[in-house]
């Protein structure tokens, strides 16, 4: 099969894939009891409009056709009650905070990785390979918000070396950027810290298994030195499955962490879903949760076909698509 | 040539060479090392392992009988009461002696005229002296058990240089177990119309039985004067019980389905892995969320929350297995010789695919634990009844300028409990690997 042709096998697979649980996702939160008492409060005329605009007095499956097209028509997700805007305009609005915290702890975290990676592959079963083994490890196993937590108290409470345990709200850090950065240095060490075990033990599983494989072998017998021998054929090899995890990290970046937007009370993506189910009038806020969740699905379906996808484009004898011989 | 006929030999000529020698070959002076044994003996030599593993057998000791070592009943008899309680500092037996986790805190911004009044014992050590707007403060480190029974009975204020005496109304029924209690200091008033007493009283004695000294609140108490200890280990209890159901339940389906598409293959499995490809791309956090928002968190929705998409991994390996060893030969033979595809499936294929399937059940345990820990962290699971390291954890985090212990002991627990279940889980990959066979 040819790659363009797979490609698009893919992405219809994709397309189905994202229907079908839209689909019911959307059934689902239509079906909540308390979601027609949605602005039952608000003003009558605006309650009125919108169940025009989203036919909610019609069945589900209308109601979802409705939506479809509404998306389509004027890129309309729904509207928040508890907002009083439309979801997109909340959600792009928060968005770019998310990416912010979550894109330099991802640019750190590369380099970083990659070099302490190939440091431990190389001196496999040695004393430094313990060490970064054992604290990738650590790194790994504990979960993220107690380090978050241990490392506010110790710099914010203990040491009194940064200002603040959260990350300043935009009115705050636009009168004190200073204190903004300081602020924001927590929580991007806590994220790049993950990331870059995680790359760490990617990349030192993978590397240390092709130094032992017989192509090294033949390299060196020709007369490669190990430098060489590693940079020209293990590393390269080793980046084979390496790369696509770190392209898929690329994309889930989108949807950040809730953890870490929690502990730092960062007005990202994550703290506005767990507004939305935390419901700020005792109600959740239903049109929020179904924007959030069918991007959050977007998001790992694309971070997942991209990487797949990304196997055939860095190593040309991988034939995608191909069938069992 | 001349041929010799066999029949006219001379029968006596033939002979026995070797009638008394025994032949056979040498005997094996090892004993055999079955599967088991072979991971065994591996996972032995890992030294890190076997340390994970004596860390939670203590875990699963305390988690045990953790929640009934203390008989601290107070949380389900009387919230009011139990309140008095709260934020107490840990304070350990033995450990005391040593300066750590004795009970002792530092109280900030105090009027050192008060400070004087307490009795001899309670102030430690006074840390800082300073005047505001002609008052004199005083941080002090004080023994927070007898300060914390001093101000329960005498109150915390000081009017006119003379303490406020904390006076507390009891019905007929309390009071007269105050008295049982020898927990009554002073009776200033018996409103006999109303049945009503006003009595200063010991706290400690009329709470909890005891004196203040002979209090220990080991790793001290929450806000809600809760004893972190038990609530620690009830909350373990928790995880780890929903952590083997949630396991089994979804090792028992992945095996299932698994064996059945891996054995029989064919339509039904292209199908069906369809199916599965759609459910895992629903993203666990949103199928948690609407379960939770429209079942609530009680435990059976939060069962079926994990399990609802948690078995694909467990069907994925085991599908991979069968794939694996289904057309071996010894499959074929045992189907030449007539074995149902039931027998081949349970006795000749699955035992292929144990040793991954421990691994991963060894792995699927502290994932659950970890997630469990994280949804409870942010709120989205929230026991009716129970607490949970999550949630703990959060209440920590919210106290730990003043309170660190609250944050301390749920951290340290989860840390411990996660880095030893992942180091034995690696180190059962590793003894069940056959990859690594004659590496070292």
């Amino acid at each position: 099969m040819k790659m363009s042709r797979y490609v698009l096998k893919r992405l219809i697979l994709m397309v189905i894939t994202f229907s079908i649980l839209i689909f019911l996702i959307f059934f689902f939160i239509r079906l909540m009891p308390d979601f027609y008492v949605t602005g039952l409060n608000e003003d009558p005329a605006i309650r009125a409009a919108w169940i025009k605009r989203e036919g909610i007095d019609k069945p589900i499956f209308e109601q979802f056709i409705i939506w479809v097209t509404n998306i389509f028509k004027d890129g309309n997700f729904g509207y928040s009650f508890v907002r009083k805007r439309d979801v997109i305009d909340v959600l792009a609005q928060r968005l770019p905070e998310t990416i912010k915290i979550n894109f330099i702890p991802f640019l750190i975290s590369i380099p970083l990785g990659i070099a302490l990676g190939i440091i431990a592959a190389l001196k496999k079963n040695k004393l430094t390979d313990h060490i970064i083994s054992v604290a990738v490890m650590i790194l790994i196993s504990i979960p993220s918000f107690v380090v978050a937590v241990v490392l506010q108290y110790l710099f914010v409470y203990k040491w009194n070396l940064l200002p603040s345990i959260y990350v300043l709200p935009k009115d705050e850090a636009a009168l004190d950027p200073m204190g903004d950065i300081l602020s924001r240095v927590l929580p991007t060490v806590v994220l790049a810290s993950g990331m870059i075990a995680s790359w760490t033990r990617l990349l030192r599983a993978e590397l240390s298994e092709t130094l032992t494989s017989e192509f090294m072998l033949l390299a060196r017998a020709k007369g490669l030195t190990k430098p060489q021998a590693t940079l020209r054929h293990a590393l390269r090899n080793a980046f084979v499955p390496f790369s696509p995890a770190l392209i898929g990290g690329l994309i889930s970046l989108l949807s950040g962490s809730l953890i870490i937007e929690k502990t730092f009370r960062i007005a990202g993506v994550g703290g506005l879903y767990l507004a939305a189910i935390g419901g700020a009038g005792g109600l959740p806020d239903y049109p929020m949760v179904m924007i959030i969740s069918s991007f959050y699905l977007s998001i790992g379906l694309l971070s997942g076909i991209v990487s797949d996808l990304s196997y055939g484009f860095i190593d040309p004898r991988i034939k995608m698509g191909a069938g069992k011989q | 040539m001349k041929s010799i006929d066999i029949n006219s030999i001379d029968k006596s000529k033939l002979i026995f060479v070797d009638r008394d020698r025994i032949i056979k070959d040498e005997k094996i002076t090892t004993k055999p090392i079955g599967y088991y044994k072979d991971a065994w003996l591996r996972f032995k030599r890992n030294k890190a392992a076997l340390v994970a593993s004596i860390f939670i057998a203590i875990i699963l000791f305390f988690t045990a009988i953790g929640p009934h070592m203390r008989n601290y009943q107070l949380p389900q008899q009387d919230r009011i009461l139990t309140n008095y309680f709260r934020e107490l500092p840990p304070k350990i037996p033995f450990l005391e002696n040593f300066g750590i986790f004795d009970g002792h805190k530092v109280i900030k911004g105090r009027s050192k005229a008060f400070i004087d009044t307490l009795p001899e014992g309670i102030v430690v050590k006074v840390i800082d002296e300073r005047v505001v707007e002609g008052v004199t403060l005083v941080d002090v480190e004080v023994d927070y058990y007898k300060y914390h029974s001093y101000v329960q009975s005498y109150g915390d204020q000081l009017v006119n240089g003379e303490p406020t005496i904390q006076y507390r109304r009891l019905n007929t029924e309390e009071y007269e177990l105050a008295l049982k209690k020898n927990s009554v200091i002073y009776l200033k008033e018996h409103l006999v119309n109303e049945g009503i007493y006003e009595v200063q009283i010991d706290l400690y004695k009329f709470a909890l039985d005891s004196d203040a000294e002979n209090t220990y609140f080991w790793f001290g108490t929450n806000s809600s004067g809760e004893d972190i200890f038990t609530n620690l280990w009830n909350a373990s209890r928790i995880s780890l019980t929903l952590a083997v159901i949630i396991t089994v339940i979804n090792m028992i389906i992945g095996l299932i389905l698994g064996s059945i598409m891996g054995y029989f293959g064919g339509t039904l499995d292209l199908l069906f892995e369809r199916f599965v490809d759609i459910l895992a791309n629903l993203p666990f956090m949103v199928i948690l969320t609407l379960l939770v928002l429209r079942y609530g968190t009680g435990f059976g929705v939060i069962i079926f929350a994990f399990v609802f998409n948690g078995w694909i991994g467990f069907y994925g390996t085991t599908r991979i297995q069968f794939y694996r060893y289904k057309n071996r030969e010894y499959v074929l033979a045992a189907r030449s010789c007539g074995a149902k595809d039931s027998r081949i499936i349970r006795r000749h294929i699955f035992p292929n695919a144990i040793g991954t399937l421990i691994t991963s059940f060894s792995l699927a345990i502290p994932r659950f634990i970890f997630t469990e820990s994280i949804y409870s962290f942010l709120g989205i699971i929230n026991y009716a009844n129970s607490t949970s390291i999550g949630r703990m954890l959060s209440e920590g985090q919210e106290k730990m300028n003043q309170h660190l212990h609250m944050l301390i002991f749920p951290a340290v627990f989860i840390s411990i409990l996660m880095l030893s279940f992942n180091l034995i889980s690696n180190g059962l990959r590793d003894a069940f690997n056959p990859s690594l066979r004659g590496v070292e």
